[in-house]
């Protein structure tokens, strides 16, 4: 099925279009669930979450292209779902908020120690495959891991950030300081001497 | 500033890696995300967060409370000891005015509250008192019922309901009630305004009986100067009358003395 026939059936609900669109996006959906969630069971109920949005409001993405100004680009189908599985995962994050936003013990000093950070960062980077760092990824607290997902990988802004988590920007930047040491930190412990 | 360079380079590298699509999942089960979408079009999406049982719970609260209030109200209002007390206070003021016919100079005595009665009674026989004193007050209450009828009752008269007046058209008009009140017999208000107008007769009376007078006056003055009197009748004189005889009887009998 061309991307066409995906939307036109999807708008009508049909199944089959449905199932098409859910598995030709499955791959990419669940690498972005994997890097917002702390195991593969989150990330399942993430995706799944993300999915039913998506095939619910399959409308809001014609209305999305309908209303956009003539001067911008027309919003890729790709982006779409990305977008709506990281709303997900925010959402996912906010529903049990009570487990979030823990207070980082580590002290900023620790950070400044150099002794064996240079070392360590030059073995993370010849070492390290992806499986360590999104490893490493997951054991960070879940509202670090989504900061840092946010603003490193997405390229969102911490404006941006602050709006979808409702944190203010001070907050933002120091949990990316905090998310960027405690990755470091967690990579390093998990390469093997 | 090392550490800054190799944590940029480092940042990056993570960057690349986690962005990098060399990984591939096996898809879940199809029939998962079909129940999914199942149980999303038969149950109806209610969210229920605590802030919405938080307001709930306060608008219950506030019903509840309010209920409270009203059935707390209702239970005072309708408290017969309350009630008689009111009814009796109102109708003993009610009576008294009518009794005496006779209007309370504020019509806004009657839209007191029936609380306020008792207090205003007193205010109200007070005054009742002061308008028996001055009837010029009774005109003033020409909206209430009670004044009205009052006023008809006293002058059998209608007086046009006139709400504002001066003190001068108060006189005025007292004494315009004065006059047609005595209006049916002209001729003894005549009587009394002549009598009113003309000097006192009794004087006139007084004048004549003056005799008796000049001879209580002959009787004290023998009292006090018979010495004098026999000291002259021995001396072979008549006894000439005293200076005050001499000067009365010309003024008592001016006719007689003519003739």
């Amino acid at each position: 099925m061309t991307e066409e026939e995906l939307i036109s059936g999807c708008l009508q609900h049909d199944p089959a279009a449905q199932r098409d669109l859910y598995l030709q996006y499955f791959n990419r959906s669940m690498r972005i669930g994997v890097r917002y969630s702390k195991n593969s069971q989150e990330a399942k109920v993430i995706l799944l979450d993300g999915f039913k949005n998506i095939l619910n409001r399959f409308k809001n993405y014609v209305e999305l292209n309908a209303k956009r100004e003539k001067n911008t680009p027309p919003v890729s189908l790709e982006e779409w779902i990305k977008n709506e599985i990281i709303a997900s995962a925010v959402q996912h994050m906010h529903d049990n908020k009570k487990h979030h936003f823990v207070s980082s013990t580590i002290s900023m000093r620790d950070s400044e120690k150099q002794t064996d950070q240079e070392r360590s960062d030059e073995q993370i980077m010849k070492s390290c495959d992806k499986q360590m760092i999104v490893k490493a990824l997951q054991q960070l607290t879940p509202s670090y891991r989504t900061i840092y997902n946010l603003h490193e990988v997405e390229g969102y802004s911490h404006t941006e950030i602050s709006r979808l988590l409702d944190i203010s920007e001070y907050i933002s930047k120091d949990s990316l300081l905090k998310a960027k040491f405690n990755l470091r930190k967690n990579i390093s412990r998990l390469i093997p001497k | 500033m090392k550490s800054t360079a190799n944590n940029s380079s480092l940042d990056a590298f993570l960057k690349e890696r986690l962005k990098s699509s060399d990984e591939n999942f096996q898809p879940f089960d199809w029939s998962e995300v079909e129940v999914l979408l199942k149980h999303e079009k038969s149950s109806v999406p209610v969210r229920i967060s605590k802030q919405n049982i938080l307001i709930a719970a306060a608008a219950a609260g506030v019903l509840i409370l309010a209920f409270s209030i009203f059935r707390l109200v209702q239970y005072y209002s309708t408290l017969p000891a309350a009630t008689e007390v009111l009814t009796d206070s109102t109708q003993n003021s009610f009576s008294i005015i009518d009794t005496n016919k006779t209007a309370s100079p504020d019509s806004a005595v009657h839209k007191a509250d029936f609380s306020a009665i008792d207090s205003s009674a007193i205010a109200i026989k007070k005054k009742k008192t002061d308008s028996i004193a001055t009837p010029e007050v009774a005109p003033k209450v020409t909206q209430d019922s009670f004044g009205e009828s009052s006023v008809k009752k006293v002058n059998d008269k209608e007086i046009p309901s006139v709400v504002k007046t001066t003190p001068k058209q108060d006189k005025k008009k007292k004494q315009d009630t004065i006059q047609k009140a005595v209006a049916p017999d002209t001729a003894s208000a005549k009587v009394i305004a002549d009598t009113t107008s003309k000097p006192a007769p009794k004087e006139v009376v007084i004048e004549t009986p003056s005799v008796p007078d000049t001879a209580d006056k002959k009787l004290a003055a023998e009292g006090t100067g018979s010495k004098k009197k026999k000291s002259k009748a021995k001396k072979g004189g008549l006894p000439s009358p005293p200076a005050d005889q001499k000067t009365d009887t010309p003024v008592a009998k001016p006719d007689s003395l003519k003739r």
